[in-house]
């Protein structure tokens, strides 16, 4: 049974940012109300349960984000860096969310773009998506499912 | 005291090995997945311990785990998996395989120097206002 809330997607994606962004030393991740899709990142799980886990975050978020995990300033980062990092994040929660779900199921590689619009997810539905303000920019996490 | 970092993400990696410098061990080598961890280690010195992810490329955690215990020169080497993975059945497999130890991300510093310790590598924890830190309880899968 998916113990896949609103509630649980806010303490996961919560708890990763402090844990690993808390280097930056900046605000908590925040409820928020934007929407961004400047970048964006995916996981897929697939299994007893399927479905498609989306972070996504300006380019200034993404950008601090990413500067935080490398302990770097803001304007050394470069796109790989970004991808490799926001990457990660989203693997994380998206592990997280797995966790959650109907086992077994397993986990794909991270895939990150930035730009453009972010693409439908075929026949997937979306089961939660919880908005924050991290540093008064948007980070958004989708979860979508594999309709029943 | 020696120890080698295997993960996919050069975020990660380079996370652990800040942690790791920080705790005092003097040399740190990453790999990005199991194959480069392979690479790595053949003719060279031999860490007394390796963080593992699961999910990586060309050869993932649990493979490099089976290929570490099955050889002769590696099979002593302490391994601590470090991955999202968070299913019960999935931790088994780890320990089965031959891993020491289990940490989910995320995961706290303190955690992590905590289990290192339980495995007898005894870090010195620092926190960034130079505080010792309080107790923690350990995972115990």
């Amino acid at each position: 049974m998916t113990m896949l809330t609103n509630e649980a997607v806010t303490e996961i994606t919560q708890e990763i940012w402090a844990a690993l962004l808390a280097s930056d030393g900046s605000s908590p991740l925040l409820p928020g109300d934007l929407y961004s899709g400047e970048v964006i990142a995916e996981v897929h799980i697939s299994g007893e349960w399927n479905g498609t886990v989306r972070l996504s975050c300006s380019q200034v978020a993404a950008r601090h984000a990413t500067a935080a995990m490398f302990s770097m300033g803001d304007d050394e980062v470069t796109p790989a860096d970004v991808a490799d990092a926001i990457g990660e994040l989203v693997n994380v929660v998206g592990g997280n969310i797995k966790g959650l779900v109907e086992a077994p199921s397993a986990l794909s590689l991270p895939a990150v773009r930035e730009g453009g619009s972010p693409a439908l997810l075929g026949q997937l539905e979306l089961a939660q998506e919880v908005r924050f303000s991290w540093m008064a920019e948007p980070v958004v996490v989708g979860v979508w499912a594999e309709a029943t | 005291m020696r120890a080698l970092v295997v993960d996919d993400s050069r975020a990660m990696r380079t996370i652990l090995t800040r942690i790791l410098r920080r705790a005092g061990v003097d040399e740190v080598s990453e790999a990005s997945d199991g194959k480069d961890a392979i690479a790595r280690l053949d003719g060279a010195a031999l860490p007394d311990f390796m963080l593992v992810d699961w999910n990586m490329p060309n050869m993932n955690g649990l493979e490099l785990v089976g290929a570490l215990r099955h050889h002769p020169q590696w099979r002593g080497i302490t391994i601590v998996m470090v991955t999202t993975e968070s299913e019960q059945s999935q931790i088994v497999r780890a320990l089965a395989a031959g891993a020491h130890e289990y940490v989910i991300k995320p995961f706290e510093e303190e955690s992590l120097i905590e289990k290192l310790a339980i495995l007898g590598f005894g870090l010195q924890e620092t926190l960034a206002d130079g505080t010792e830190p309080m107790g923690q309880e350990a995972y115990s899968p």
